[in-house]
C-alpha cells in the first residue's frame, strides 16, 4: 500500500533527521525556511494575528470618523500626516482604511491565519503523519503570503495611497486612477499582493488536499477524522476551485487598469475626458468576483466551525452530536456556496429570473448551517461543560453563528434585499456570522492548542477576561447595526450628516464607537497574555485537555517528524468522551481495546502514550503480514469497529 | 489582587521577591533607560519650550515652529503607559511573593456560568428592547405600492427569526446552566438521536421553503412585473449618476426620452444626448436638485452611469437598482404617498424623500444627495411645465463633431 510505504520513507527520513540531530539547524533553516508543518503553523498564525491586529486598529480610526464626524484629532496627523489634515481623516482615506481593514481581515487573518494556522498545525497531527505530503511547498505556501503581506502593506507608503474602492475593488472606480487617489499605485500592489496570496493558499491547499488523502495513519479512516480536518480538507477544495476565477478577475483588472483593455469598462466619461473603452461590463466583474466571494465566506466559516466542534466535544466530555450529519452538512455547505453567488449582486441590475434561481439556492445554505448549530447545543445537551477559555470561546462562536447567521434570512431573499442592500444590517450580519464568529473560533482554537504549539498554557484567567470583554463589546458593536439597517443607513459612508435618515442615528454610532474602542484595547489582553505565555507561561502536560485526537500523543517538545518512534495507529472515532464501562471520561484514537483489557492507564498525569504506539505499529517487515485493523474486543466496540475499503491505498 | 490574574504562575511564586525584582529590573533596564530618557528629554523640552517660544517671537512670520507642546504631550502619554506597565508588574510580583490570591477560592465553572446567565439573558433582553427602542428610526411605512409587499415580507421573517434568536439562544444558555462541570459530574455518551436530527431538519426546512416562495413571488410579480392598471398615468424619467452628483432627465410633451452616447457628453450637454433625435430636443433638463414623481402613477426611472459604480437608492420607496456604466438598468415603482402626506403622518414638517447613492463611487460617495418630491399629477404637471428643454441651439452642433473625431474611434 502507497501509504505505507510512504510512512516508511518518512520514519526513514526522521530517523536520519530529528532524532539523531544529525544536520545542524541554524536560525534559518528552524524558523525562517522551515519547512516542519508545526513551524509554519506558527508562522502564519503570528503573520495572520500581526495584520488582524493592524486591520482591526485601522477599524478604531474610522470608527472615530464615524461617531464624531466633526471633531478633530490632532494625534491622527501625526500618525497619518497628510491623509488627515488638521486631524480631519480625508474622505479618500477613510475608504482606504475600510478596504484595507476588510482586505487584512477576511484574507489575511479570516484566510491565511486561520486555516493556515490550524490545517498546518492538525491535519499532520490529527490524522498522524509526519508532515504534510510537500514540506516545501508548505514552506513556499507561507513565504508566498508573508510576501503578500509586505506588499499589501507596502501600500500604506505609496504617495496616493492603498487601495480604496472597498474590499470587493469594484472596477470602474478600482481600474480608474482618476476616480480615485486610490485606484492608482495602491491598487496594483493590492491586486499584486492578492495574487502572491492566492498563489501561497492553492499551495497550502494541495498541501493540505493531499496530506488528507494520502498520508493518514493505520486505522484512520475518513470517516474516522476530527470535524477540523474534514472541515479543513474541504475548505482546500473550495479555496482550490474558487480562488482562480478570482485572480483571472483581478488579472484582468490590472489589464483594464494599466494596459487600456476594456474587460470591465465601457461608456466613461470622466475628469472631462471620455474614454475610448467600449463593450466590457463591470457585471462581468461582479459574476467573477462573488464566484469566490461567496465560497470565501465559507473558507472563513468551515474551518471555524471546525474547530469549535473539537473545543466543544473536548470541553463537554461528549462525543459530537450527529458526527456524519456534521459531515455531510460541511459537504453539503461547500456544495451549496457555489452556486449562491448572485445574492451579493440582486440589485445590480442582472436578469431578475436569476435573483428567483439565487434566492431558492441561497435559502437552501440555511439548512445545513442550522443542522450544524442545533448539533452543537445537542452536544452540550447531558454533557458535562467544563467552561474553560476555549470553551467560553466555543459557545461564543455558536452564539455569534446564530445572532448573525438568521439575518441570512433576510439578505438571501431577493425583494428583501432591495432595502437591505448595501446598508448597516449587512455590516453587522456579515460581522456577527463570519467575522466574530471566526475569529472567536480562532481565538478558542488558540487557548486550545497553545499548549500544542509552543508547550505552555495560556493564563485562564487572563482568558476568562479577555473573553467576557470581547464577547460583550463584540455584541454591542455589531447588534445595534441592525436597527441602522433598518433604519436604511448605508455602508461605505465617511459621514452620516448628509441625509435626514442616516443622520438620526448619530447617538448610537458614538455608542458603536465606544464599544469598539474597548473591545479592541481588550485585545492588549490577549497580547500580552500570548507573549507572557509563549515565554513564562505554565509548562503544559502533553495531553491538558484529556482530548482523544493524535495531536497530544506526541511529545510536547516539538521534533521532526512528529512521533519519535512508530506512528501512532487508530482504533477508534474521534470522539470517545464519557463512554460507558470505560475506565477514564475519554479514550485516545491510539488506545486499542486490547489496551484497555490489559490495563493501560492513559488517563494518568505521567503515562507515555508512545509505550502503546510504539508497540502498536507493525515492524517494517511485518507490515505487509499484519492486518490492517486490530480486532476490536466486544466490550466497546460500537466505534472501534473495522471499516473497510474506506482505508485509501 | 491581580496578581494571578494577570498572569503569574506558581511557579514563580516560589521565588523570593528581592532576587527576582533584581533580576527583572537587570533584564528591563532598557525600559527605565527609556524611561529615565523621557524625563530628562521632557526636562530639556520644557527648557527649551521657554527659548522657543521667544524664537517664535522674533521670527513672527514663520508660524510653524516645532511643535514642542506636543512633543510634551507624547511624552506624558509614553511616561503615564509606562508607569502603568510598570505597576501593573510590580502588583503582580507582590502578589507572587506574599502568596495571597483572592479568586483562589472561586470555582471556575459556577461564576463563568452565572456570567452567561448574567451576560446571555441580559443580552437577550437588551436586543429586545432596543428592537422596540430604535423602531422611531426605523424607515417608515413604504411610499410605494411594492414596498408594502416587501415590508409584509420582512415582517413575516421577523416574526420567525426574532423567536428563534430568542429560543435558540436560550437553549444554548439552558444547556450551560443545567450541564456545566458542577451541576453534573458525568456526560451521558450520546452518538445521535434520529428523532431530533430530524426534528431539526423539519423545523428548518419549513420556514426556507415558505420565505423562498414568498421571496420568489414577491420579486417576480409585484417588484419585476409590474404593469400599469387600468387608467393609471406612466412616466418614464432618466437618473444618471457621476462622481459625485445624480441628474435627472424627463421626457418632453412628447413622453419619450431621446438618444444619448457618452462620446457627445461636453459643454452644455452634460447627459451627451443626441440632439439630432428629435425626441431628444424636447427632453427636460431640471436645474433644481430635485426629483418630482407623481403620486400613484407607474414610474419607470432608466439608471444610468457616466463615469463609475453607483447605486440608486430611494429607502422610503424600497427601491433599489446600481447605475452600471454602459448598461442601461431600470427599475419601476409606484408611490403611493406624497410628500405632504408623509410628513403630516409622520409629524415631521421638514420630511423629504430623499435618493442616496449605496454603491462606493470614490471620496464624496456620502454626500450624494437628491432630494424626491411626491405630489399630485397636476403639480406634478405644473411643475413639469416650468423646466427648461436641454436643447440649446445655439449651440454649435460641430462641437460635438469635433469631439468625435478626436477620439479616433
Amino acid at each position: 500500500m502507497a501509504t505505507h510505504a510512504m510512512e516508511g520513507t518518512h520514519a526513514h527520513v526522521h530517523e536520519g533527521h530529528g532524532h539523531d540531530h544529525a544536520h545542524k539547524e541554524t536560525f534559518w533553516t528552524k524558523y525562517i525556511f522551515s519547512q516542519d508543518h508545526k513551524t509554519i503553523a506558527k508562522q502564519f498564525l503570528l503573520t495572520g494575528f500581526t495584520a488582524g491586529f493592524i486591520g482591526i486598529l485601522l477599524s478604531a480610526i474610522f470608527r472615530l470618523q464615524l461617531a464624531f464626524p466633526d471633531k478633530s484629532f490632532p494625534f491622527l496627523e501625526t500618525i497619518l500626516g497628510k491623509w488627515a489634515p488638521e486631524g480631519r481623516l480625508d474622505p479618500n482615506f477613510y475608504m482606504a482604511l475600510v478596504t484595507m481593514h476588510g482586505t487584512i481581515l477576511v484574507f489575511w487573518l479570516l484566510t491565511g491565519g486561520l486555516s493556515g494556522t490550524f490545517a498546518n498545525l492538525l491535519i499532520p497531527l490529527q490524522i498522524g503523519a509526519r508532515d504534510m505530503a510537500s514540506p516545501f511547498l508548505n514552506m513556499l505556501s507561507f513565504h508566498f503570503f508573508f510576501w503578500g503581506t509586505v506588499v499589501l502593506f507596502a501600500s500604506f507608503f505609496v504617495e496616493t495611497g492603498p487601495a480604496a474602492a472597498g474590499w470587493t475593488v469594484y472596477p470602474p472606480l478600482s481600474a480608474l486612477p482618476q476616480a480615485m487617489p486610490g485606484s492608482g499605485l495602491g491598487m496594483i500592489l493590492w491586486i499584486v499582493a492578492l495574487v502572491l496570496f492566492v498563489v501561497g493558499v492553492l499551495m497550502g491547499g494541495l498541501n493540505y488536499i493531499t496530506t488528507v488523502l494520502n498520508m493518514r495513519t493505520q486505522g484512520m479512516s475518513l470517516f474516522r477524522m476530527p470535524l477540523v480536518v474534514w472541515a479543513l480538507f474541504t475548505v482546500a477544495v473550495l479555496g482550490l476551485l474558487s480562488f482562480p476565477p478570482a485572480v483571472a478577475a483581478f488579472i484582468l483588472l490590472l489589464f483594464d487598469h494599466s494596459l487600456g483593455t476594456s474587460f470591465y469598462l465601457s461608456d466613461i466619461y470622466i475628469a472631462g475626458q471620455a474614454l475610448p473603452q467600449q463593450g466590457g461590463n463591470v457585471l462581468l466583474y461582479l459574476h467573477l468576483f462573488w464566484f469566490l466571494g461567496h465560497p470565501e465566506v465559507y473558507i472563513v466559516l468551515l474551518p471555524a466551525l471546525g474547530i469549535t466542534s473539537e473545543l466543544i466535544t473536548a470541553h463537554a466530555r461528549k462525543p459530537i452530536f450527529g458526527y456524519r450529519i456534521m459531515v455531510l452538512s460541511i459537504l453539503g455547505i461547500a456544495f451549496v456556496s457555489f452556486i449562491v453567488w448572485a445574492h451579493h449582486i440582486f440589485v445590480s441590475g442582472m436578469n431578475p429570473l436569476l435573483g428567483s434561481i439565487f434566492t431558492a439556492t441561497t435559502l437552501l445554505v440555511a439548512i445545513p448551517s442550522a443542522m450544524k448549530i442545533f448539533n452543537y447545543i445537542f452536544t452540550l445537551w447531558k454533557g458535562r461543560i467544563h467552561l474553560t477559555t476555549p470553551m467560553l470561546f466555543a459557545i461564543g462562536t455558536v452564539s455569534f453563528f446564530i445572532s448573525g447567521g438568521l439575518t441570512g434570512f433576510f439578505l438571501g431573499v431577493a425583494p428583501l434585499d432591495i432595502p437591505l442592500h448595501n446598508t448597516y444590517f449587512v455590516v453587522g450580519h456579515f460581522h456577527l456570522v463570519m467575522g466574530v464568529s471566526a475569529v472567536f473560533a480562532m481565538f478558542g482554537g488558540t487557548y486550545h492548542w497553545f499548549p500544542r504549539l509552543w508547550g505552555r498554557m495560556m493564563n485562564e484567567r487572563l482568558g476568562y477576561i479577555h473573553f467576557w470583554l470581547t464577547f460583550i463589546g463584540a455584541n454591542l458593536v455589531f447588534f445595534p447595526m441592525y436597527y441602522m439597517g433598518f433604519g436604511g443607513v448605508p455602508r461605505r459612508y465617511y459621514a452620516f450628516t448628509e441625509f435626514s435618515f442616516t443622520s438620526q442615528w448619530q447617538n448610537l454610532n458614538v455608542f458603536i464607537t465606544v464599544a469598539a474602542l474597548i473591545t479592541i484595547a481588550a485585545q492588549f489582553i490577549f497580547i500580552y497574555n500570548f507573549f507572557h505565555s509563549m515565554f513564562w507561561g505554565k509548562p503544559a502536560p502533553r495531553n491538558p485537555w484529556k482530548a482523544t485526537t493524535l495531536e497530544w500523543s506526541s511529545p510536547v517538545k516539538h521534533l521532526h517528524g512528529n512521533w519519535p518512534g512508530k506512528l501512532p495507529v487508530v482504533h477508534r472515532w474521534p470522539y470517545d468522551y464519557s463512554k460507558p464501562g470505560a475506565p477514564a471520561d475519554f479514550i485516545p484514537q491510539y488506545i486499542s481495546d486490547e489496551d484497555i483489557a490489559r490495563g493501560v492507564r492513559w488517563w494518568e498525569e505521567d503515562f507515555e502514550p508512545l509505550t502503546v504506539i510504539d508497540r502498536a505499529e507493525p515492524e517494517e517487515g511485518e507490515k505487509q503480514a499484519a492486518s490492517p485493523e486490530p480486532k476490536p474486543a466486544p466490550a466497546f466496540s460500537p466505534n472501534a469497529k473495522p471499516e473497510e475499503g474506506s482505508s485509501p491505498s | 489582587m491581580w496578581g494571578r490574574a494577570l498572569g503569574a504562575t506558581a511557579s514563580q511564586s516560589r521565588m523570593k521577591l528581592l532576587p527576582y525584582l533584581c533580576g527583572y529590573m537587570e533584564r528591563m533596564r532598557w525600559l527605565s533607560v527609556l524611561g529615565l530618557g523621557g524625563t530628562v528629554w521632557a526636562q530639556i523640552g520644557a527648557a527649551a519650550k521657554a527659548r522657543a517660544t521667544e524664537l517664535a517671537l522674533e521670527a513672527a512670520e514663520k508660524s510653524a515652529a516645532f511643535d514642542w507642546t506636543g512633543l510634551l504631550w507624547k511624552l506624558v502619554w509614553i511616561e503615564t503607559l509606562l508607569i502603568v506597565f510598570l505597576a501593573f508588574r510590580l502588583i503582580q510580583l507582590v502578589v507572587q511573593y506574599t502568596g495571597y490570591d483572592p479568586f483562589a477560592r472561586w470555582d471556575r465553572d459556577k461564576v463563568n456560568m452565572r456570567l452567561w446567565m448574567a451576560v446571555g439573558l441580559g443580552g437577550l433582553f437588551l436586543a429586545l428592547w432596543s428592537t422596540f427602542k430604535y423602531a422611531p428610526l426605523y424607515l417608515p411605512e413604504a411610499a410605494s405600492r411594492h414596498g408594502v409587499l416587501i415590508d409584509g415580507l420582512r415582517n413575516g421573517i421577523i416574526s420567525f427569526t426574532y423567536p428563534a434568536f430568542i429560543l435558540v439562544h436560550l437553549m444554548l444558555f439552558y444547556m450551560i446552566w443545567r450541564y456545566y462541570n458542577g451541576r453534573v459530574r458525568a456526560a451521558v455518551y450520546q452518538e445521535t438521536h434520529h428523532k431530533l436530527e430530524w426534528a431539526s431538519l423539519i423545523a428548518i426546512s419549513i420556514p426556507v421553503v415558505a420565505i423562498a416562495i414568498a421571496g420568489i413571488y414577491i420579486w417576480s410579480l409585484p417588484v419585476h412585473g409590474q404593469k400599469p392598471e387600468a387608467g393609471q398615468k406612466t412616466v418614464e424619467i432618466e437618473v444618471v449618476a457621476e462622481q459625485f452628483q445624480w441628474r435627472v432627465r424627463y421626457p418632453g410633451a412628447d413622453g419619450k426620452l431621446g438618444r444619448y452616447h457618452y462620446t457627445l457628453i461636453g459643454g452644455e450637454n452634460v447627459l451627451g444626448l443626441d440632439f439630432t433625435d428629435p425626441k431628444a430636443q424636447d427632453d427636460l433638463l431640471p436645474a433644481a436638485k430635485e426629483i418630482h414623481l407623481p403620486v400613484n402613477a407607474l414610474v419607470t426611472i432608466h439608471v444610468r452611469s457616466k463615469d463609475v459604480l453607483h447605486s440608486l437608492f430611494l429607502p422610503h420607496f424600497r427601491t433599489h437598482i446600481y447605475a452600471v456604466p454602459g448598461q442601461k438598468n431600470q427599475v419601476m415603482l409606484v408611490p403611493t404617498i406624497t410628500t405632504k402626506e408623509m410628513r403630516r403622518k409622520l409629524g415631521k414638517p421638514d420630511f423629504d424623500y430623499e435618493l442616496a447613492c449605496n454603491q462606493l463611487c470614490g471620496g464624496a460617495h456620502y454626500n450624494m444627495r437628491m432630494k424626491v418630491v411626491v405630489e399630485s399629477w397636476e403639480e406634478y404637471q405644473a411643475w413639469l411645465a416650468q423646466q427648461k428643454p436641454a436643447y440649446q441651439p445655439a449651440q454649435p452642433s460641430t462641437l460635438t463633431q469635433a469631439r468625435l473625431s478626436n477620439l479616433n474611434l
